[in-house]
């Protein structure tokens, strides 16, 4: 059960122990939180927990063993790390809308991610190279239920099917209204 | 995290939403329709709102509508902005809609949230009033239907109780020639220092600007400066003639700041009102810049 004033970035990280989304600006600018809610990338920062009741939400751990991370490694596309998982997963929406994206749309996609060391060039860079195969693999993702008051450990791995059917809202279940 | 009790409500129709708003209202609490809910979790963290209850609009049909109903352009006010500029059933909306925030942000803010919110930009408007767009209301005294110009002035002025359910604009203004420009201070991602939208509308040129003032101004504020200098074809006033008189009517609205000196964005803005003018004189090509 998650409390209906916190954010699906809190919910990630503080009770499912997804840390891959980090807690950058917290005010929807540096996208270091950067997430796929309903195959759309979105700062978890700024969206409520409760809206993740009965949506897939795919954080950069449910990347493993993409091509794109690859890509990331062999052109210097991160030094420190922080702003990486969202750049990660923002990249993967990208290229999922767009297989074969050109300059422009990866710098209007990208611009929504802060990089202080790159400079990125080498992000860009990782983005084409890793264009032409990206939305053809598999994504090996891993789905969790969650149930009632039951929460993941610090193991758990992948992207997280959020049942929070139950509690979310205060004395709502279901998360929607009837008439009040 | 935003502290205290809160409420979160998901109801599936516009009744559900407009009791549910009375009801908390009767109990006193601080309520508050939303669609995207960025500006709502950003003003609760600085703590200048405490809301109690928050009516989620995104599971009721008629905020999610997107397409033509009998020659009219609809669009719901809980549709992000990336689902308008995807529709793009209005190029001059989905210019303005693309300049707002930045890609991922735009698939979280809604285009009624944009109009109503309190920050003083409302980028989106611009295109609907210069369009001439009615705005569909929904509160506790049932459906409104009336131009939007008549409920936003500076910013949208509802009822209480009231939510802006959806717009709609007609097929031909959607496609009018149009122009959008907007000059930023550091990045494409940053407010606008200026905004500036022009439609060819039927009854002439529509000019909208924001960024400049301390709030969006549209044609009902702008056009006879607009329209200044107009007399009969041998003197007609250039757009850069015209662009000057628009900036010398604003005057002293036009603001300063730390962004920008007043003296700049007034730059700014009649640099963009010449260059739309001029896109949109008869044999040049219209649309938007950078």
């Amino acid at each position: 059960m998650v409390h209906p004033g916190e954010t699906l970035l809190e919910m990630l990280r503080e009770r499912l122990g997804l840390l891959g989304a980090k807690r950058g600006c917290e005010n929807g600018d540096c996208g270091a939180c950067t997430v796929l809610l309903g195959g759309r990338p979105v700062k978890a920062c700024l969206v409520p927990a409760v809206e993740a009741d009965g949506a897939v939400v795919l954080t950069v751990e449910g990347l493993r063993d993409e091509r794109l991370r690859q890509a990331f490694l062999e052109q210097g596309g991160f030094q420190c790390g922080f702003c990486t998982a969202g750049f990660l997963v923002n990249a993967f929406a990208l290229l999922q809308a767009h297989p074969d994206p050109g300059d422009e749309e990866i710098r209007l996609w990208l611009e929504a991610n802060l990089c202080r060391c790159t400079g990125y060039e080498g992000i860009e860079r990782a983005v084409r190279s890793a264009a032409p195969g990206v939305a053809s693999l598999k994504i090996e993702v891993a789905e969790r239920g969650i149930e009632d008051e039951e929460h993941a450990d610090g193991s758990l791995d992948g992207a997280c099917r959020c049942g929070m059917g139950r509690g979310a809202g205060r004395g709502d279940p279901g998360g929607r209204a009837a008439s009040r | 995290m935003i502290p205290g009790t809160i409420e979160v409500l998901r109801p599936d129709t516009l009744s559900e939403a407009a009791s549910a708003h009375a009801e908390a209202i009767g109990e006193g609490l601080d309520v508050h329709f939303y669609a995207g809910s960025t500006e709502i979790l950003s003003l609760a963290r600085q703590g200048r709102i405490r809301p109690e209850v928050l009516i989620d609009l995104k599971s009721i049909p008629e905020c999610r509508e997107a397409g033509m109903d009998g020659g009219e352009l609809v669009m719901g006010a809980a549709l992000c902005l990336n689902e308008v500029v995807e529709a793009d059933l209005f190029p001059l909306l989905s210019a303005a809609a693309a300049r707002v925030a930045d890609h991922t942000v735009r698939n979280r803010l809604s285009l009624g949230g944009n109009i109503a919110g309190r920050l003083p930009y409302r980028e989106t408007v611009l295109p609907l009033l210069a369009a001439e767009a009615e705005a569909e209301l929904y509160g506790p005294e049932g459906w409104r239907r009336l131009p939007l110009r008549q409920v936003f002035s500076r910013r949208l002025n509802l009822s209480p109780g009231e939510l802006l359910v959806r717009v709609r604009v007609s097929a031909e203004a959607a496609a009018a020639p149009w122009y959008h420009g907007r000059r930023e201070r550091g990045t494409r991602v940053d407010y606008p220092l200026v905004t500036v939208c022009l439609l060819e509308a039927r009854a002439g040129l529509a000019l909208g600007i924001s960024g400049a003032c301390g709030y969006p101004l549209g044609p009902g504020e702008l056009q006879a400066a607009l329209e200044a200098g107009l007399g009969d074809s041998a003197n007609q006033a250039g757009p850069a003639d015209r662009a000057r008189i628009v900036r010398a009517h604003l005057g002293g609205q036009i603001k300063g700041d730390f962004r920008a000196s007043a003296e700049y964005r007034g730059f700014l803005l009649e640099t963009l009102i010449r260059e739309g003018l001029q896109r949109l004189s008869p044999g040049q090509a219209a649309g938007k810049t950078r």
